[in-house]
């Protein structure tokens, strides 16, 4: 990449000796900057802006929001920012210090937990801590959508009818990500309408959608290795509560977790995987939000009928 | 790369006074609405975030040879040598092996560690490594705490605080070296501050490792401190001191029952020493002599007796929902208790070579986590498996290629 860089930098300062005049250099660095801190809601803001600003996404895909670290380049830049958007609730912990520090610089802030109604955990060593998870109920994220469009209609240099042109648009296609969740969902039956799950991160769209969440603990790999009926106990009487048979979890041997259960507890259960925290690469199957949210509403219909 | 290019240029044409006569807006390159500029932020340099613990066991064994294990595939990975190890500790990534004749602590960076987030954890999986070693003199104490380590060397009197970030890259970095006179003691992080005991007791330092003033406590003794969410407590001679650092260092006194409610089933019960418990946990377990076992909540600020029938070498609190603690009996085996005073099961004799060598007994060491815990079996050349939760029963055994002397339990 330097190379390339240098190279340039070197055929624009040999045409300037010469000429004396340039053509134009693309200027892109004049349009406004928005900083965001994770790729969901990097992915939403760039729905909103468009091609009015330049977006700059500083979680990369797969990461994990509370603890990813940034260059300090991008501090820097984070720093020039016309509008820095962030999730809030403590998401960001890794990062809080640049955004504070940033605050400190009179760099307009968006917070987006500040715009939504924020539910606590319920249960757990966290209980009675907000939740930041809100980005799993899409009703919550049109809030934050509109509050968004209001500080980008107010940077200096976008095209604020262009703005609300595009977020009009977007709250559409969320609105009707919400109604064919609410439509898929209609299907599941009220006394399976349970998440046996070992996320976090589902407590809004439970909320939202009327599921219960019954949190429970994978037996890891250790365990798997040589079970016994004692280490599945939790887990089955997480089953029986839920009057279901899928498990919606990050396990690194979920087949092998499956044959335990049906072994040693005599149950068929399905382990299933959800996105929670970050979109994936370009292409991996949740590389925009609305994707994200489809694909999870499936993989829980289909687990629960 | 666009981005690059367009801030090198306007920089350059400034600079050799080059005329140009753009417009600025719309004259932007190929759109690009997002962008996560790929100069690695975001992922640990080297690290794979992974689903679960990257559970592991690293030995060292009595011709140095340090190795780990891998817990999900049972293989071994070969990470150098180190000769003359007299001590292990380790925060669940870092090991820390002294060397009392040499005076050193090598730290070695298992590469597995897990990060606590209070309302969930993530995993990561890295590469292992021998970092480097810190020089002192005679045997240390070593004290992990949240995000650095207290050595202290008794015969010097020197205390280092070593910064784990630091050692996540690689380095070792001092937050900062303090001379004494010679004398028993320890070092260890509280939060934003430090907390170096010794002869006069137990005083709070700055992050720069200077005395605050009206921060000392009397600890008697003092024994090796153990963090746990709470705070950081101290075996004294008469009682346990707590040192929290939720609003300023607070000291309390959590004071023993009396002997009516202290009553062993046999022989005679004596203050703790030292305490062991499962990484992250607010009870931890302790030696009540020949008489049993301490149990000190940390949270509830109590200290129990558990009475047992015979005396144990060695204690781990696992502080799960059964309240299970682990001991080592003298004849070698893992007896399981609960918090309710009951030995629920006991394992089979595992050390029925290691028990007649007085050295290699007192390296033995169990590890506990929620479901299973371990115990190297030296002479036996053998990591056990229990699972204590269904009637100590061993889960699997993993033969070693040479003595296991040192274990320690990594990816926590």
């Amino acid at each position: 990449m330097s190379g390339r860089t240098n190279r340039l930098i070197a055929a624009v300062g040999a045409a300037a000796m010469i000429v004396g005049v340039v053509g134009c250099a693309p200027a892109v660095s004049d349009r406004p900057l928005i900083v965001v801190t994770t790729n969901i809601l990097g992915d939403v803001v760039s729905n909103v802006v468009g091609d009015e600003a330049e977006v700059l996404t500083l979680m990369k895909p797969n990461a994990d929001p509370h603890s990813f670290e940034i260059s300090a380049r991008e501090a820097s830049r984070l720093h020039g920012a016309d509008l820095l958007v962030s999730n809030g609730l403590g998401l960001e912990e890794g990062l809080q210090q640049h955004l504070d520090s940033a605050a400190a610089d009179d760099v307009p802030e968006l917070v987006a937990g500040d715009h939504i109604d924020v539910l606590d955990y319920s249960a757990g060593d966290a209980a009675g801590m907000p939740d930041s998870h809100f980005w799993t109920d899409p009703a919550r994220m049109i809030d934050v959508v509109n509050a968004l469009t209001i500080a980008v209609t107010g940077i200096d240099g976008v095209d604020g009818a262009a703005i609300t042109e595009n977020a009009a648009s977007y709250v559409d296609q969320l609105g009707a990500l919400d109604q064919q969740m609410t439509d898929a969902f209609a299907g599941i039956p009220d006394d399976t309408r349970a998440l046996v799950t070992n996320h976090h991160v589902f407590g809004y769209l439970a909320d939202r959608f009327g599921f219960r969440v019954i949190g429970t603990i994978i037996p890891g790999g250790t365990t798997l290795a040589a079970p016994s009926a004692s280490d599945l106990r939790d887990l089955v009487s997480a089953f029986e509560e839920a009057g279901v048979r899928t498990i919606f979890a990050e396990s690194s041997q979920p087949d092998r977790l499956a044959q335990v259960l049906a072994d040693e507890a005599g149950i068929d259960v399905s382990v299933v995987e959800l996105y929670t925290e970050s979109l994936t690469a370009p292409g991996d199957g949740a590389d925009d939000y609305l994707t994200m949210m489809r694909v999870n509403t499936d993989r829980i219909v289909t687990g629960l009928t | 790369m666009l981005r690059r290019n367009s801030l090198a240029i306007p920089v350059l044409l400034s600079s050799t006074l080059v005329l140009c006569a753009c417009s600025t807006p719309g004259a932007s390159p190929a759109p690009a609405p997002s962008s996560s500029i790929g100069d690695g932020h975001g992922f640990v340099a080297g690290a794979e975030e992974v689903a679960e613990p990257p559970l592991h066991l690293l030995t060292i064994d009595i011709d140095g040879s340090v190795d780990q294990m891998d817990l999900l595939d049972e293989n071994w990975a070969e990470l150098g040598t180190l000769d003359g190890t007299t001590d292990t500790v380790t925060d669940g990534r870092f090991v820390f092996a002294s060397n009392a004749d040499s005076g050193t602590v090598t730290v070695i960076d298992s590469g597995m560690w897990t990060r606590d987030h209070e309302d969930h954890f993530h995993y990561y999986r890295g590469s292992p490594r021998i970092i480097g070693s810190i020089d002192g003199s005679g045997p240390a104490t070593i004290s992990p705490g949240a995000s650095a380590t207290g050595i202290h060397f008794a015969d010097s009197g020197e205390s280092i605080l070593l910064d784990s970030a630091a050692l996540g890259e690689g380095e070792l970095s001092e937050r900062f070296r303090l001379e004494g006179a010679p004398q028993a003691g320890s070092l260890v992080q509280l939060g934003s501050v430090a907390l170096r005991a010794g002869d006069s007791g137990v005083q709070a330092l700055t992050a720069d490792g200077v005395e605050m003033t009206d921060a000392v406590a009397p600890c008697a003794g003092a024994g090796p401190p153990i963090t746990t969410p709470v705070g950081v407590a101290y075996p004294c001679a008469d009682d346990v001191l707590l040192a929290t650092d939720d609003d300023g260092i607070q000291f309390e006194r959590i004071a023993y029952p009396d002997a009516a409610a202290a009553t062993p089933l046999s022989g005679t019960v004596s203050p703790a020493v030292s305490f062991a418990t499962r990484e992250g946990r607010p009870t931890v377990a302790g030696l009540a002599g020949n008489g049993g076992v301490w149990l000190l909540d940390t949270r509830e600020r109590t200290l129990t007796l558990l009475p047992t029938e015979a005396p144990l070498l060695q204690v781990i609190a696992v502080d799960d929902d059964n309240g299970h603690v682990l001991g080592l009996t003298r004849d070698g085996r893992v007896t399981v208790l609960t918090a309710a005073g009951s030995i629920v099961a006991t394992t089979g004799p595992l050390l029925p070579q290691t028990i007649q060598d007085a050295d290699l007994l007192a390296s033995v060491e169990i590890v506990a986590d929620q479901q299973r815990a371990y115990l190297n079996a030296p002479a036996e050349k053998l990591l056990v498996e229990i699972d204590f939760a269904d009637s100590a029963r061993i889960a699997r055994s993993f033969p070693t290629i040479g003595v296991p002397r040192f274990l320690a339990g990594t990816g926590r």
